[in-house]
């Protein structure tokens, strides 16, 4: 088909659609709710107030720390995850370092608030051995409003899956706590280093520790707090601390095309086109002997606490019943634990069955002695000794839109979404 | 400081959507109006491609122009409201399709396409396209809008929106002749 052809054939489908209809925006105009969506000026007049009183004290303190005091940094650098997490862009270009000391391989990261992210490279996690996870492939996760495309470099294959505006902004803000969990740790303290010139910009080296195996070191601008260099270090088993990933790029709030959310599929790859992401579908867990847990969500919430909801799949029923598996005479033991190995209590809060058949229990997992670590680790055992298996998890900061609708994909439609703080307490 | 305006910036014909989204924002009920005049065929096109109904499709787009509104202060950047506003019509669509009875055809086949109907593979190869591709075709094929002025209502340059054709129109003629294929 030639492009006159085409133009010829959108020219006759814009014509065979109803024209516009004179009466539609007077009455989409009726319809609108009846208060205006501003805030009331007196509001808005005591906000600027305020900002500009905000402003000059600012300006008063800054000119005072510059003429008496030592300078010292504007911003709180525990707070760093947190400044990350509110970008409304992310663009990362780094090294990641194989284990194997194979050359290093190229990473991208890009994050557009509030749907879309995109993945290139790998960003691996330290297995549950602690021994760090080799590259088997090569990807590139593209996820936008409406799809989400995977670009396998070694198998030369790619799928596109369509996906709903609520799953994508979750999955956005899922990718970006991930990360800055990584990167940074839920809980990591800090340490400064010292004081360093790169690129001809005058930097302070922090140092942290955002899981008992890892280790950052940041170099943060003192204007305005931000992350411009990474190095992420981790340790396994037995063996010298090494270096796993430097981001040597850091964009902050800078436009990122369009262009980069919609890649072409190269030419040569098979392309497979999935149905649209169930409500079923899941992050994984461990497998062994036809049991199957499936974790579907898992997240920290403000105060600490291990949210989870989760599944055991029975593939010789075919059913994730919850009966037997969990009595003392069931054929397998879940247990959890933190990457410290301490024990985590399961309080189950909520458990449903929903019209695909999945029954999900939604626990809180105890934690006896906090640990500022979040993986979690969960483990089955067959009862007869026949052996184990084990995964891992990381507890992202929990989004409450996620919570919500993750809440109401896996439980029946009659029952409504509890808040972060109505589950917190049905957990005690 | 003077302004120098180049030939790739968007001529000033209408004021931005990320303008009329400001406007809205700060009390301005009649900029709301001029965007749902704007987008009226736009959105009923992107409901027509789910409901294949008219009539459901008039009421879906009516309704999310409607929730779009109530929304409108967690639109992150103004400038993608047209995008955003089309994922809440699909997202409605695809909602109000489960509740109710499966899509009828709007037609039976492209062999067999009366003129006056709307070309439905057609439709849904449009309504497959990435969500800023989409706009542009719809903007351009379905409300007969220039180059020009497209990228003034979006607020993006005239190369952006030439190359997001373009870009569309090597999707549509892939995928409608994978459809051809037996």
């Amino acid at each position: 088909m030639t492009i006159t052809e085409l133009e010829t054939r959108l020219a006759s489908l814009g014509q065979a659609l109803p024209p516009r209809d004179p009466t539609f925006a007077a009455r989409v105009m009726d319809n609108l709710p009846a208060q205006d969506l501003i805030r009331p000026a007196s509001i808005h007049l005591f906000i600027k107030a305020g900002l500009a009183l905000a402003a000059s004290l600012a300006l008063v303190v800054a000119l005072w720390s510059l003429l008496i005091t030592t300078p010292e940094p504007a911003f709180a650098i525990a707070e760093l995850p947190e400044r990350v997490r509110q970008l409304n862009t992310l663009h990362m270009v780094g090294l990641r370092f194989p284990v194997d000391n194979s050359p290093p391989r190229p990473l991208e990261y890009f994050v557009r608030q509030p749907s879309d992210f995109r993945v290139n490279g790998s960003l691996g996690f330290l297995s549950g051995t602690g021994n760090p996870v080799h590259l088997s492939s090569v990807s590139d996760i593209v996820s936008t409003a409406d799809e989400m495309t995977h670009l396998e470099h070694l198998s030369h294959s790619a799928s596109i899956r369509g996906q709903s505006l609520e799953q994508a902004q979750a999955g956005a803000t899922r990718q970006l706590n991930e990360l800055v969990d990584m990167l940074f740790g839920p809980w990591s303290d800090y340490h400064k280093l010292r004081d360093e010139t790169l690129g001809g910009r005058m930097l302070q080296v922090y140092e942290c520790r955002p899981t008992a195996q890892t280790r950052s070191v940041v170099w943060v601008s003192p204007q305005n707090g931000l992350p411009v260099q990474i190095e992420h270090y981790s340790t396994a088993a037995n063996t010298p601390e090494r270096l796993e990933m430097r981001i040597t790029k850091i964009a902050i709030n800078e436009p990122i095309d369009d262009d980069v959310f919609h890649p072409a599929t190269p030419p040569g790859y098979k392309l497979t086109r999935l149905p649209p992401l169930s409500d079923a579908d899941v992050y994984g867990g461990a497998s062994i002997n036809g049991y199957q847990l499936l974790i579907r969500y898992v997240a920290r919430t403000p105060s600490g606490e291990i949210v989870i909801c989760w599944a055991v799949h029975n593939r010789h029923h075919n059913s994730t019943t919850q009966e037997n598996l969990f009595a003392p005479n069931g054929p397998i033991r879940i247990s959890f634990t933190s990457a410290f190995g301490n024990s985590l209590q399961e309080r189950l809060v909520r458990l449903g069955t929903t019209k695909d058949g999945y029954t999900w229990r939604w626990s809180v997992l105890h934690q006896s002695q906090p640990e500022q670590n979040a993986t979690i680790h969960h483990r089955i055992d067959l009862a007869n000794g026949g052996g184990n298996a084990y995964g891992d998890e990381i507890a992202a900061k929990l989004d409450r839109r996620e919570f919500d609708l993750v809440q109401r994909q896996t439980l029946p439609a009659s029952v409504e979404p509890m808040s972060v703080e109505q589950f917190e307490a049905a957990a005690k | 400081m003077m302004h120098l305006s180049t030939a790739m910036d968007p001529p000033p014909l209408a004021l931005t959507d990320a303008h009329l989204v400001a406007q809205t924002l700060a009390g301005d009920r009649h900029a709301y109006g001029q965007l749902v005049e704007r987008y009226e065929r736009v959105v009923k096109a992107t409901c027509l491609a789910t409901l294949r109904d008219h009539n459901s499709a008039a009421d879906a787009a009516q309704d999310a122009f409607i929730a779009a509104y109530r929304s409108l202060r967690s639109l992150r950047d103004p400038a993608n409201f047209a995008a955003w506003l089309c994922t809440i019509a699909r997202n409605r669509s695809i909602r109000l399709t489960k509740q109710t009875r499966p899509p009828a055809a709007i037609t039976d086949s492209i062999a067999s396409r009366d003129p006056s109907q709307p070309d439905e593979d057609l439709l849904s190869a449009v309504a497959a396209l990435p969500e800023h591709e989409r706009i542009v075709v719809m903007l351009k094929y379905f409300d007969r809008h220039d180059v020009a002025a497209i990228a003034a209502m979006l607020g993006r340059p005239i190369g952006t929106i030439t190359k997001q054709l373009s870009r569309a129109h090597e999707r549509l003629r892939r995928a409608l002749s994978e459809e051809k294929q037996p």
